[in-house]
């Protein structure tokens, strides 16, 4: 490449950085954050702690088949294993978000995760349902205690026909 | 000067180099990515996304919304074997400019189908150093173009570190700037210390000091670290144009994702392929070559050697961290935090030797 070709493609280079991060923040505000760009985490938001610390996190309740054994709660890293903790988040908001509509899935992928959870649960199931828990949490003497929690949002998911 | 002539000595002489120095650079990208920075997890990764249904196919908006659903696996064992023979070749200097094009490509193709679960990873900047240092000519010493009279230009190329330089500068302004507007700089918030608490309880990232950082209940201490994140962050893009400036923020970085490992668990090992273009190979090169000089001339053998201490090296750290023997219930690794802290005492190693060359030099 030739100086004055690659005089061009800094000043494209230049012009063309703000306005894909423009672009991302756009499509970001109404969809989600695009890919490929040129953009590292922001992080932007602040969780507050004024006393206490709220902490929200989705369990699925599995019942198993044998009607005979307690229901399990299992973490969305147990279920899906093979994500790792770093993408896990982003996955659980997009198909496990309190909108999500599940009657809306496909017979193929309850099927999907009606066996996700059996290997998880080690056992047959008949039911998985997903709970969002919320903690809440204070400072106590120099420790992060547990002062309560709270279960809300009650979702079923899959139940296998009988 | 006139503008032109600052703009071209900034875009062409920021930073220097060597064919030889370039080449160390390569050897040791090349096997740093062939062991750890291949996107996904290997092909029990891929294999379980090959198998998540159409109805959890969540690509982010771009090129990916493309396709229906995931892609078959043979995709994905495809992309990861053009990147494994690319990166061998790129390292070896075989082919060396197709070699590293596609590298850079096909870790973009495939970072893009891991992504499709519904989150994406901030890592172009993996496929952006051989995309872009393809251009530099780093094959051009140490390799088997070399070797194999395919060289007919030793000239090296610096201007692709500058430009790598405005992606980086440019990105962390995208990391700094979110964090201003979301109130990062608020004095009666304490943004750092609420995404630890989200760390450690909703992720489970619990290990190193994560425990001590939890209990710290100290305003000073994280509304210090809020601004610290942001200033440093912001400042890349003020010090773009200035190399040695620039290099220092590099230090920073370092120092910087040292501590949010140790207390976030987060080690974001992806950039440090990106820092380490910005070293002073010339330097590395000149020491290895008065090493293996004093007993002949034995400087041909830097390239073998530098090819085997990176392979022993990296691969040893991967078999190592496999074995999990520490950090068994986190998903930090053992060779994150070595690598990261290695990184961290090499920073302050040439930290520490300017700063007694300085002093030697006013004394």
């Amino acid at each position: 490449m030739n100086k004055k070709t690659i005089r061009k493609l800094f000043i494209g280079v230049m012009i063309f950085l703000p306005l894909q991060y423009a672009m991302v923040g756009i499509v970001g505000f109404y969809d989600a954050e695009p890919w490929p760009a040129f953009v590292f985490p922001g992080f932007k938001s602040v969780p507050v702690i004024e006393g206490s610390f709220e902490t929200e996190q989705k369990v699925f309740v599995l019942v198993p088949e044998d009607d005979q054994s307690d229901s399990l709660k299992k973490s969305p890293a147990e279920l899906f294993p093979e994500i790792p903790v770093s993408q896990l988040s982003g996955f659980m908001r997009q198909n496990f978000s309190d909108e999500t509509d599940f009657t809306l899935l496909s017979p193929e992928g309850k099927n999907w995760l009606l066996k996700s959870a059996e290997l998880a649960a080690d056992t047959d199931l008949m039911e998985v349902s997903l709970i969002t828990v919320y903690e809440y949490r204070r400072f106590e003497n120099g420790e992060m205690i547990l002062d309560s929690s709270s279960v809300e949002q009650v979702q079923t998911i899959v139940m296998e026909e009988m | 000067m006139n503008k032109k002539s600052s703009f071209d000595r900034w875009i062409f002489h920021s930073y220097s180099g060597t064919p030889e120095g370039l080449g160390i650079l390569r050897i040791i990208f090349s096997s740093f990515l062939l062991f750890f920075l291949i996107p996904g997890n290997g092909i029990a990764h891929f294999e379980f996304i090959s198998s998540i249904p159409a109805d959890f196919f969540n690509p982010p908006p771009g090129p990916l919304r493309l396709l229906g659903g995931y892609p078959e696996l043979i995709v994905f064992r495809f992309l990861r074997l053009i990147i494994i023979l690319s990166a061998v070749a790129m390292m070896l200097g075989f082919f060396t400019k197709k070699a590293s094009i596609a590298a850079g490509i096909s870790i973009l193709l495939l970072q893009g189908a891991v992504y499709s679960v519904g989150k994406v990873n901030h890592e172009i900047l993996i496929g952006m150093v051989p995309l872009l240092m393809a251009f530099s000519n780093w094959g051009a010493a140490y390799s088997v173009d070399e070797f194999g009279g395919q060289v007919s230009n030793r000239k090296i190329e610096t201007w692709p570190i500058t430009l790598l330089s405005i992606f980086l500068a440019f990105m962390m302004f995208t990391a700094g700037f979110p964090k201003i507007l979301g109130g990062w700089l608020d004095l009666s918030t304490q943004a750092t210390q609420g995404h630890l608490m989200n760390q450690y309880f909703e992720n489970g990232r619990q290990a190193l000091l994560a425990p001590f950082a939890v209990k710290t209940d100290s305003t000073f201490f994280w509304e210090i670290l809020d601004w610290a994140t942001v200033i440093f962050e912001i400042g890349f893009l003020f010090v773009l144009w200035k190399p040695q400036l620039f290099k220092v923020f590099i230090s920073l970085a370092v120092l910087f994702h040292f501590s949010t490992m140790v207390i976030l668990n987060i080690a974001f090992l992806p950039n440090f392929a990106v820092y380490a273009v910005f070293m002073n190979w010339t330097a590395i090169y000149i020491s290895l070559d008065r090493f293996f000089s004093r007993g002949g001339n034995a400087q041909k053998y830097i390239y073998a050697v530098a090819t085997g201490i990176s392979i022993l090296f990296f691969g040893g750290l991967k078999w190592l961290s496999s074995q999990n023997i520490v950090l068994r219930n986190s998903d930090l690794t053992l060779h994150e935090v070595i690598l990261v802290s290695f990184a961290l005492v090499v920073v302050i190693a040439i930290g520490s030797w300017h700063l007694l060359k300085r002093l030697r030099q006013a004394s």
